[in-house]
């Protein structure tokens, strides 16, 4: 995979495969401690202190069509390659908290990609029914909730053409004029 | 920069088009967003397809994402569900086919040969 947008929407499945309907993402770049941290948390059917130990082996898998898993293990890979970690925790039907972080200036560090693409389609999940997102650029912030646009739309779809087109601008015009400090 | 009254406007305009669209038994464009999937390019098809139906202002079809598939190789794989039932597979789907299987088979109804998987009729 090529940037980060595209990991965290591979790890956003596995929330919605745990059964979760609230997924909240939050990316912190964090220039003066070069730091860049990921969080993605559900309130899915969590994992025992067993399974959690297993996530990151890439024979280890839950789905039945093939004897490998490589979501957590590749962003796994992917921080190691870049001085940073991950560590996932769990409570069995609580929720499932994952964490990544790299080293912000490290040349191994995916670029963001497209988090625009990544956040609006995990929004039209059907069974997704809240996604909140946090993003942090030094001390400027930019956060959304599908709930509240959903609320606003009053059953008027995500996808509905217009609609759809003011999302994605006003997720990518935020995440942009965040980013311009980088 | 755009703000959420913005956005209010916008349901106010799109309930009144809106009303004759979005059927519970229209078309399922499924597209597979396991990790193959991902890695292989599923997600832009899958924005590319959503761009294509809003472009063409089409009714009752609905895309949605599903889990692996089982054949990762052939990655990304997109299933057509008709009203039917009829499911048609199309394997290795790039951005720049998508146009043509709506154009084609969801507009037109002619499934493309070329593309395709293979289909399972109900």
């Amino acid at each position: 995979m090529n940037d980060l947008s595209l990991y965290i929407l591979d790890i956003a499945q596995n929330s919605l495969s745990a059964h979760a309907d609230m997924i909240e993402i939050s990316i912190c770049e964090d220039i003066l401690a070069n730091q860049l941290t990921l969080i993605v948390k559900d309130n899915g059917q969590g994992m025992s202190e067993e399974m959690v130990a297993q996530v990151t082996d890439p024979f280890f898998t839950t789905r039945t069509t093939r004897k490998v898993g490589l979501g957590i293990p590749f962003l796994k890979m992917a921080a190691n390659l870049a001085e940073g970690d991950l560590s996932v925790t769990s409570i069995v039907s609580q929720g499932t908290t994952l964490k990544v972080n790299f080293q912000l200036n490290h040349i191994n560090t995916p670029p963001l990609g497209d988090m625009t693409e990544t956040l609006f389609i995990l929004m039209i999940h059907p069974d997704l029914k809240e996604l909140k997102y946090s993003h942090q650029v030094g001390t400027e912030r930019f956060e959304f909730s599908s709930g509240t646009f959903k609320a606003i739309l009053d059953g008027v779809p995500f996808t509905e053409p217009q609609v759809m087109a003011y999302l994605k601008s006003y997720i990518n015009d935020n995440i942009m004029k965040l980013r311009r400090a980088l | 920069m755009k703000t959420l009254e913005d956005l209010k406007q916008l349901r106010d305009q799109a309930k009144k088009t809106m009303e004759m669209r979005y059927h519970k038994d229209g078309i399922r464009i499924q597209i597979g967003m396991a990790t193959c999937g991902i890695a292989a390019g599923a997600r832009p098809v899958m924005n590319k397809f959503l761009e294509e139906i809003a472009a063409r202002n089409l009714s009752d079809v609905i895309v949605t994402q599903v889990g692996c598939m089982g054949e990762c190789a052939f990655e990304p794989i997109v299933e057509i569900v008709e009203k039917d039932g009829t499911k048609t597979v199309y394997a290795k789907v790039s951005e720049r086919m998508v146009a043509e299987i709506v154009e084609e088979h969801i507009v037109m109804g002619k499934r493309l040969d070329r593309y395709m998987l293979g289909t399972i009729k109900r």
